[in-house]
């Protein structure tokens, strides 16, 4: 079944292939932090049931009390160390490095853009091409699809990633440290506009770039120059 | 990201936070308008100014009803074929007004679901957005938003065949057949006293009288089963329809109502039936639980 988003392109959507969730993947949950706000609570018949809140009470007596013991252990402490938040990061951009070392599957690449999800776009004028990409990225997380395009195929691979709003101070700081890093770099070409910046250089060092700026606003990498060329592009806007 | 859900005069809200699979839901309600031509230019801004959202999340993706949209049938190979089709009906000049999506429908090659959609609802909400410095992300229609969410959240993806059956109103009926991941049916249908009546199908005939003949059996029984169907997800967007309240009363294992609060057995909210019937309308912020494998 096809997912609808009224910004595609109109006109035929053809999709031929869409690869099911992995059963075998790590099941998430969903989180309710408020199930109930914005609702009027009317009574009528449907559960006559009393709800015994007596012990209620002490129940939430109980929660608070440990609720405040971690909150004051966590203020003591470095969470970003302790979640390794990037984890995540780091498999995509992994599997990244993978695909662009990969020369069939870099042959076919059209596009790589993250926001709060990472989407890889190909070219084929074969559709079975995709399990080419899907062992060129070798990680599970992502989901695969391929349309008809003209005589060819566009092959889709998307995963999903973590998303953090920083303020433009930060932005603008976080920017700098990386072009001060960077700048001295003879393979290094930058360019910078308002909440706009532009890096071309050696796959090492953009996929550096890559890993310090992944969740606060949207990248774009394309091939640069030739499929021998070493050279990578990168956009960034927030 | 936040979700919005427009269906007439009123929408919903839903706020969500994705961690790698994990997904919480920050907060969620609902604002009524009593002018309908203000909410698309307002409601980015009436959202943005809720008490309740987190300012920081500047991501919307917004749900709209299938009732703002135009569904039509149509055959053909390529998009050659579809320009003729187009030239040949005067849907061509429709171009001018709408934009137009075809959708693979039905297990044939050449047959899609037509889907179109005024331009100026699309460059109202996409200003609208804009003006207020939010990003948009995706724009969904309801019953098919409904549907990924019985896909993502209710296991629906597992399954070889699933209904997904909209209440628009008490007396109308949307709904979508899929087998074995294929579309199968697009059906709008009345409820007249005990009986359903076909207003549109689109799509595997012989599927359409299926449905037809459940629908029928979900307004003539009380204790509604289906063997035709591995699975029926029901949902209802406006109203408090009589066959919702009896599929409360008298649950069945494969007839499920797509109660986001209830999926994970978090259901204490649902205390009464109104309540469940205002949960319900979340079902349609299905395409926030995109790829989610819950």
């Amino acid at each position: 079944m096809f997912d609808i988003d009224l910004l595609n392109s109109s006109g035929l959507q053809k999709i031929i292939l869409r690869q099911k969730v992995d059963e075998n993947s790590r099941r998430g949950k969903i989180v309710f932090s408020n199930p109930s706000l914005g609702l009027n609570l009317d009574n009528d018949n449907y559960n006559h049931e009393e709800v015994d809140n007596s012990s209620d009470g002490l129940l939430s007596y109980v929660v608070s009390i440990i609720l405040v013991l971690c909150l004051t252990i966590f203020a003591f402490l470095d969470y970003k160390q302790i979640f390794s938040i990037s984890t995540s990061n780091h498999s995509v951009v992994s599997s990244l490095i993978r695909l662009v070392n990969h020369s069939d599957a870099r042959n076919m690449l059209d596009s790589i853009v993250i926001n709060d999800e990472v989407r890889l776009t190909f070219y084929s004028d074969d559709a079975s091409k995709i399990k080419q990409i899907e062992s060129a990225l070798d990680e599970g997380s992502y989901q695969y699809k391929v349309y008809e395009s003209g005589g060819g195929y566009i092959l889709e691979a998307k995963n999903t990633i973590s998303i953090f709003n920083k303020n433009d101070q930060e932005m603008k700081t976080l920017l700098n440290s990386i072009v001060d890093k960077y700048d001295k770099n003879t393979n290094m070409s930058i360019h910078r506009e308002h909440r706009y910046i532009k890096f071309i250089s050696d796959y090492k060092s953009i996929f550096g770039i890559l890993e310090e700026i992944i969740n606060f606003g949207t990248t774009k990498i394309y091939l640069h120059g030739d499929v021998n060329s070493n050279l990578i592009g990168l956009e960034f806007y927030y | 990201m936040i979700g919005v859900s427009i269906h007439r005069n009123e929408i919903t809200y839903l706020q969500s936070d994705k961690r790698k699979q994990d997904f919480s839901v920050l907060t969620h309600g609902e604002i009524n308008y009593k002018q309908y031509d203000k909410i698309i230019t307002n409601v980015v801004k009436d959202v943005a100014n809720l008490e309740d959202i987190n300012k920081e999340d500047k991501a919307i993706s917004f749900i709209i009803d299938s009732e703002f949209c135009l569904f039509n049938e149509v055959f053909c190979e390529d998009d050659n074929s579809l320009n003729f089709h187009q030239d040949l009906s005067g849907n061509s000049r429709m171009l001018d007004y709408m934009d137009s999506y075809y959708y693979p429908i039905n297990n044939r090659d050449d047959n899609y679901l037509g889907i179109h959609i005024n331009k100026n609802i699309k460059s109202g909400l996409i200003s609208s957005v804009e003006s207020s410095n939010y990003s948009l992300r995706s724009i969904g229609i309801g019953l098919f938003s409904a549907e990924m969410m019985a896909r993502s959240v209710f296991g629906a993806h597992a399954l070889d065949n699933y209904l997904v059956v909209r209440f628009i109103t008490s007396n109308l009926i949307e709904v979508l057949y899929i087998n074995d991941g294929i579309l199968m049916i697009y059906g709008k249908y009345r409820i007249s006293g005990n009986s359903v009546y076909l207003i549109k199908a689109i799509g595997n005939k012989k599927n359409g009288e299926t449905v037809i003949s459940f629908l029928n059996h979900l307004t003539k029984v009380n204790r509604i089963s289906t063997k035709e169907f591995n699975k029926v997800f029901i949902y209802q967007s406006s109203g408090n329809s009589p066959i919702i309240k009896k599929i409360l009363k008298r649950k069945s294992k494969n007839v499920v109502l797509l109660n986001l609060f209830n999926c994970n057995s978090q259901g204490k909210s649902d205390k009464t039936i109104s309540q469940t019937f205002k949960n319900l309308k979340f079902a349609e912020h299905g395409q926030l639980f995109r790829g989610i494998n819950v």
